[in-house]
């Protein structure tokens, strides 16, 4: 008999060890820079601020989605978040005159700022660095021109969920991936859902390393005080592994006293 | 097939001929073996559509353990290593080289002869190692533009939590974990799979 439940939990694990060997992928992710790669913004939090002006009604939460796709990264280093909205323009932003950075804006003229508005449904640009080559300035433009097929109010959610965090990721440093299933690909037109691969989650971890050792909250910080968009947040899942290892305690107890009885 | 795969197999496929001689984790017993992780379980995709993927990507490595008795249970400190020239997850570009150094101390309990119970806290380093020395030129949608290539090394220190058990016979061991990262965060938390061969010295 128990020669069988071994045999079987051998066999189970080299099941699972199976599934675990079919999963590589590739990987090669990029930098934005000029002759040298950025460093990434300083800081271990980062505000985007949106002009809603022109902007699909639901842009708040978009960009909360968005958002959420890299901070979901357990070996990143930076807390992303939706910062106040601001009333800076498109000119000023690209004029490299915001008084806040990154900024967010909706265009109804693509071709203004140099743009194809049927196959473009967002871009960043305008990024600026300071003298030790870190990111200090980014502009995120959507495309939001009436009769246009890339405009993002005609665009599946999903898709633009998907395009804000390609564009945020160019705002946090990153360049494009050859990678087909990384967010950082340059085509987004068979994306169905806004996710990471691993090739994403390198690249952001290269920028801004998470060190639960120096400084960053070790098993990630708090839930409850640390929502997502700094609300207090706890669900249910956050409960389950503490009361797993009270109900595995309470039957470990429970064995022992069996024993000596 | 890389070198740590066909280690990894190999272990697997010598316990599937052991004859089963049961017993829990030996008190003050080294083991050495090898191991998979599944990193980030449901959280990665590898499609062009962004589907997710159930399993995650595959880190192997080196593993050793050794239990030390603390009253009726056990300290089991393990080691999770593997060089970087060996099985580090490679980019198709060779331009970076991702490796995962993992340190754990769980509490294990011996629950029969044929099965033990472990948990506790994991250090985990995340490295990602550029080796790129230039540019690429990657398309845009409408034309190309130019990107640069990592070439440093960074590293990445994460905590997380173990729960797992390990099924023990002859003098092999063999364990299938669970690793909780960011169990504490609304918007990091996310698991692995963690499972391991080894042999026992006692």
């Amino acid at each position: 008999m128990l020669n069988r439940v071994t045999q079987s939990s051998v066999i189970v694990t080299l099941l699972l060890a199976a599934g675990t060997l079919a999963s590589d992928g590739a990987f090669a992710f990029t930098l934005i820079g000029a002759g040298r790669a950025v460093k990434g913004w300083a800081g271990n939090a980062l505000e985007l601020h949106v002009n809603t002006d022109n902007c699909p009604d639901e842009v708040d939460d978009l960009m909360d989605k968005a958002i959420a796709i890299w901070n979901e990264v357990p070996t990143l280093g930076i807390l992303l978040k939706r910062g106040d909205d601001t009333r800076i323009t498109i000119d000023e932003a690209l004029a490299g005159a915001a008084s806040i950075t990154p900024t967010v804006h909706c265009v109804t003229s693509m071709a203004a700022v140099g743009l194809n508005p049927a196959v473009i449904p967002g871009v960043a640009t305008g990024q600026q660095v300071d003298s030790k080559g870190r990111l200090n300035y980014g502009v995120l433009i959507l495309n939001a021109e009436e009769g246009a097929a890339a405009n993002v109010k005609t665009l599946d959610e999903e898709l633009v969920v998907d395009v804000i965090a390609h564009e945020i990721g160019h705002i946090l440093g990153l360049g494009h991936s050859s990678d087909t299933s990384a967010l950082m690909y340059y085509d987004a037109s068979k994306r169905k859902k806004a996710s990471l691969a691993q090739d994403d989650v390198d690249g952001i971890t290269y920028l801004y390393p998470r060190d639960e050792l120096n400084g960053d909250d070790p098993f990630g910080g708090c839930a409850v005080i640390k929502g997502q968009q700094g609300r207090a947040t706890i669900d249910a899942t956050l409960l389950a592994l503490p009361a797993f290892l009270y109900l595995l305690t309470r039957f470990l107890q429970q064995r022992r006293r069996m024993r000596k009885a | 097939m890389s070198v740590a795969r066909r280690l990894w197999l190999g272990l697997a496929g010598l316990m599937c001929l052991t004859p089963a001689h049961l017993f829990g984790a030996k008190p003050k017993s080294l083991e050495f073996g090898a191991g998979v992780t599944s990193w980030q379980l449901m959280q990665l995709t590898t499609k062009p559509s962004g589907d997710r993927n159930t399993t995650g990507t595959s880190f192997y490595h080196l593993h050793t353990q050794y239990h030390l008795p603390v009253g009726k249970s056990l300290i089991s400190p393990w080691l999770h290593y593997m060089p970087d020239s060996l099985s580090a997850v490679e980019s198709s570009s060779k331009s970076s080289r991702t490796s995962l150094l993992a340190l754990g101390a769980p509490y294990v309990s011996n629950l029969s002869g044929v099965f033990d119970l472990s948990t506790g806290p994991v250090l985990l380093q995340y490295t990602v190692n550029g080796t790129g020395n230039g540019s690429e030129t990657l398309n845009n949608g409408e034309s190309s533009s130019v990107f640069l290539q990592p070439d440093q090394r960074t590293s990445s220190t994460t905590f997380a939590w173990q729960v797992g058990s390990a099924w023990n016979y002859s003098s092999f061991r063999t364990g299938a974990d669970l690793l909780f990262q960011g169990p504490l965060s609304h918007t990091k938390r996310s698991f692995s799979l963690m499972l391991t061969a080894a042999w026992v010295k006692s």
